[in-house]
């Protein structure tokens, strides 16, 4: 098999803070195969923007990358470590090899700039040497975003959310990166808008030969582009398989919650269950596995042992014990509740409800 | 008190000065629109709509944050415009918002208590600081928070979903007769998003009705009720969530409807973006359907008049010429052949 394009070794990022070190990224490992969209997911605050900022080396103070490897190969036989090059070597890999597209940045571009000027300084800024060259890539770079070269004389509030955020994938391919991390590009961006920058990334990896790291909350996003994907959960890696197989039968019991609180339309309206309980603080994870506080399948070795990643079947991997101890029956029965039961929170809402209803009895409008 | 509905919106439109994108016609960010909430019972509403349709205007309008040009709302028959003191006290209390991303309504040098603090003092919810305290933990305790795992912090120590939750607390503690939602899931995961919206569910249960606005429509349809689309300030179809997503009648809702992302790995969009999907750049003429610029089905008469509201089928309308003589049974699919003029 051909070199993976980027590989990720236990990688740790910690924010420190009066209160402690806040172990947001806490040793992730994970593989990005040529030419692939690997998907990113997992809920608010679990670490995934840290993690490609870990990737990246962007972490800001007070935030530091504690330790691992991140080995770049893009399409060459041979890797470089990014967290072992000097700060001068980083700059030139940096949209040259390995491009990002930031969390919020189509909305960061400069008012006063035209698109024009804003992308002839990025390539400039990245290193580009000549200046009519770039001038004359703009065309072809907003053609390959689906956006018209007159583009190029706007300002950013002439364009929509979903033109801003094509312009800012157009920028992050400019010097020909093997690999391009993007971060939430959809999020907060219509549903057509969502499909165009989703079909423009797909026709860049077409068309440029780029392997994507892409980041979301939004599993149906993930479910329209990416081939694999991987489940994050408090810092760490808890799911990675091909993305069908993912969402058809998710092995970790987080998944399989995840995947469950997804809506259908068309599909019988029931109360979904969420995944109940609190998401635990980066200042102290639980211990053993850090799903367990919530996990409705937990038993006495999840609260002891730190469950690793294993392979289950080829090109999937989990991290839980239910595997390690061989008890799949229940898992499977896992997957039947959580596909298809009733939500508790409703009902325990409704007696809290009740009772403070009583107790306010008459004061409504005062 | 009266039988008249919770809300009333009547040919409500507000034009802003210069438009947008630099073009220089006035731009009618709310054209005539025409809704009515809460009519028989609680009940949640969805507002659909692409970017720059008009919704989060309207948002305003019906929280007293901003006035029409043209038209009145109605708060139980009567007019917002003309609530003085008390009454309109009462409605800014029964009309409560949740916005997208709450951080900006916390002010980030206090801690989040007072966000729970301020209803209580101002809508006078509690007689003493100790009945206070207590409906503060029980608020936070409807919405799944542990006091003291949040009171005390500042709003940059809290996750985007513990602020979200906390502003439904927020709401817990007033109990107004409507919410409105404007993009309150779109930055949050499916766990918490189910969460928050069971909580609206839960609300509704207990006669609270919702304005629930969202380029998600995933979520508008978990939600259920009614379903009104919005495009460029026009209302151009309404009817039960069900039938609109899955039957979607006015030209402009088919593209919207097969624009939405299928959470099935296995059904993935095939081909590109309609054409119809893409924006056009003019604001529609006054006598033009607002999606002629764009629609596939676009006949000479959309060009030179503005469509009315006609029937679907039971109580869904469209504001499209193609339904124009529709008998109510049509089904939406006969009419993917554009009809002869
Ligand atoms: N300066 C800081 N000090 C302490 N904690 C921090 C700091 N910056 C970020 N964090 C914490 O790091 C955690 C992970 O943040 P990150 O942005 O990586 O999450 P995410 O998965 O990208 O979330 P989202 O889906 O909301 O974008 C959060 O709990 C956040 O509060
Ligand atoms: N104060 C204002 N002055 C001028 N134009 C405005 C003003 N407020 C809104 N608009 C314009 O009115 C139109 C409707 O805007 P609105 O914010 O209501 O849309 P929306 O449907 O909420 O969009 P989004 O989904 O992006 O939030 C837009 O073209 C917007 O630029
Ligand atoms: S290891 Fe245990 S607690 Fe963790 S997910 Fe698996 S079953 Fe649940
Ligand atoms: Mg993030
Ligand atoms: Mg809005």
């Amino acid at each position: 098999m051909a070199a993976p394009a980027l590989v990720v070794h236990g990688l740790k990022v910690y924010y420190h803070t009066s209160r402690g070190p806040f172990r947001v990224v806490d040793g992730v490992q994970l593989e990005l195969e040529q030419d692939e969209i690997l998907g990113i997911a997992g809920e608010s605050g679990c670490g995934k923007s840290t993690v490609v900022e870990g990737i990246l080396r962007l972490v800001a103070p007070p935030g530091r990358i504690e330790a691992g490897r991140v080995l770049l190969y893009g399409n060459r036989a041979e890797a470089v470590d990014v967290l072992s090059l000097a700060e001068e070597a980083m700059r030139r890999i940096r949209w040259t090899r390995l491009a990002y597209v930031p969390q919020g940045s189509m909305n960061s571009l400069n008012p006063v700039l035209r698109v024009r000027e804003q992308m002839l300084d990025a390539m400039l800024d990245h290193g580009a040497r000549s200046r009519s060259e770039c001038l004359d890539r703009i065309p072809i770079l907003l053609r390959a975003v689906g956006l018209t070269p007159s583009t190029a004389e706007m300002h950013p509030h002439q364009l929509s959310g979903g033109m801003r955020q094509r312009v800012v994938i157009a920028n992050s391919i400019s010097l020909n990166p093997e690999v391009v991390v993007a971060d939430e590009p959809t999020t907060g961006l219509d549903v057509h808008a969502q499909r165009q920058v989703l079909e423009t990334l797909l026709r860049v990896r077409r068309e440029h030969r780029v392997a994507m790291i892409f980041v979301s909350h939004d599993l149906a996003v993930h479910a329209q582009l990416v081939d694999r994907l991987v489940v994050m959960y408090a810092g760490q890696v808890m799911e990675i398989g091909p993305v069908v197989p993912m969402f058809r039968d998710p092995r970790h019991p987080y998944s399989l919650g995840l995947v469950a609180s997804m809506v259908r339309i068309g599909g019988p309206r029931r109360r979904l269950f969420g995944i109940p309980g609190l998401a635990p603080s980066p200042l102290e994870w639980p211990g053993g596995c850090r799903f367990h506080p919530r996990c409705p399948y937990a038993f006495d070795r999840c609260r002891e042992v730190v469950p690793v990643l294993q392979p289950l079947e080829p090109g999937r991997w989990a991290a839980c014990h239910l595997y390690a101890e061989g008890l799949t029956d229940r898992l499977a029965q896992a997957r039947r509740e959580m596909l298809a039961g009733p939500a508790a929170t409703g009902a325990r809402l409704q007696e809290v409800h009740a009772v403070d209803q009583h107790a306010a009895g008459g004061e409504y409008g005062e | 008190m009266s039988e008249a509905p919770l809300l009333q919106v009547q040919h409500l439109t507000r034009t802003f000065a210069g438009g947008h994108r630099g073009q220089r016609l006035a731009l009618r960010a709310n054209d005539e629109i025409d809704l009515t909430l809460g009519a028989s019972g609680p009940e949640i509403v969805s507002l659909v709509g692409e970017s720059g349709s008009g919704k989060s205007t309207l948002a305003r309008i019906l929280l007293g944050l901003d006035r029409p040009s043209v038209g009145r709302v109605l708060y139980h028959g009567v007019d917002v415009a003309k609530l003085r003191g008390r009454a309109w006290w009462q409605y800014r209390r029964e009309v409560q918002a949740v916005f997208q991303d709450p951080y900006g309504i916390y002010n980030p040098f206090y801690r989040v208590d007072r966000v729970l603090d301020r209803p209580v003092r101002h809508f006078r919810l509690a007689a003493s600081r100790r009945e206070a305290d207590e409906k503060i933990d029980g608020a936070l305790r409807a919405v799944d928070l542990r006091p003291q795992d949040v009171l005390g912090r500042f709003p940059h120590q809290l996750s985007g979903g513990e602020r979200q939750r906390i502003m439904l607390a927020r709401l817990y503690l007033i109990r107004p007769r409507l919410i409105i939602a404007d993009e309150p899931v779109s930055m949050i995961d499916a766990a918490l998003r189910t969460m928050f919206l069971n909580i609206l569910l839960d609300f509704r249960d207990q006669g609270i009705s919702c304005l629930f606005i969202t380029h998600n429509l995933q979520t508008a349809y978990y939600l259920g009720g009614r379903c009104l689309v919005l495009y460029r300030g026009r209302m151009v179809e309404s009817g039960s969530i069900d039938e609109v997503l899955q039957e979607p009648a006015h030209p402009y809702t088919r593209v919207l409807v097969s624009s939405i992302p299928s959470p099935d790995p296995t059904q993935r969009w095939s081909g590109e973006l309609p054409e119809a999907a893409v924006e056009s750049g003019s604001p529609p003429g006054p006598n033009e359907c607002a999606f002629a610029q764009r629609c596939p089905h676009v006949m000479e008469r959309c060009r030179s008049e503005r469509p009315s509201h006609h029937r679907v089928s039971g109580d869904r309308e469209a504001a499209c010429l193609l339904f124009e003589d529709v008998v109510p049974a049509a089904k939406a699919t006969d009419l993917d052949r554009p009809k002869p003029t």
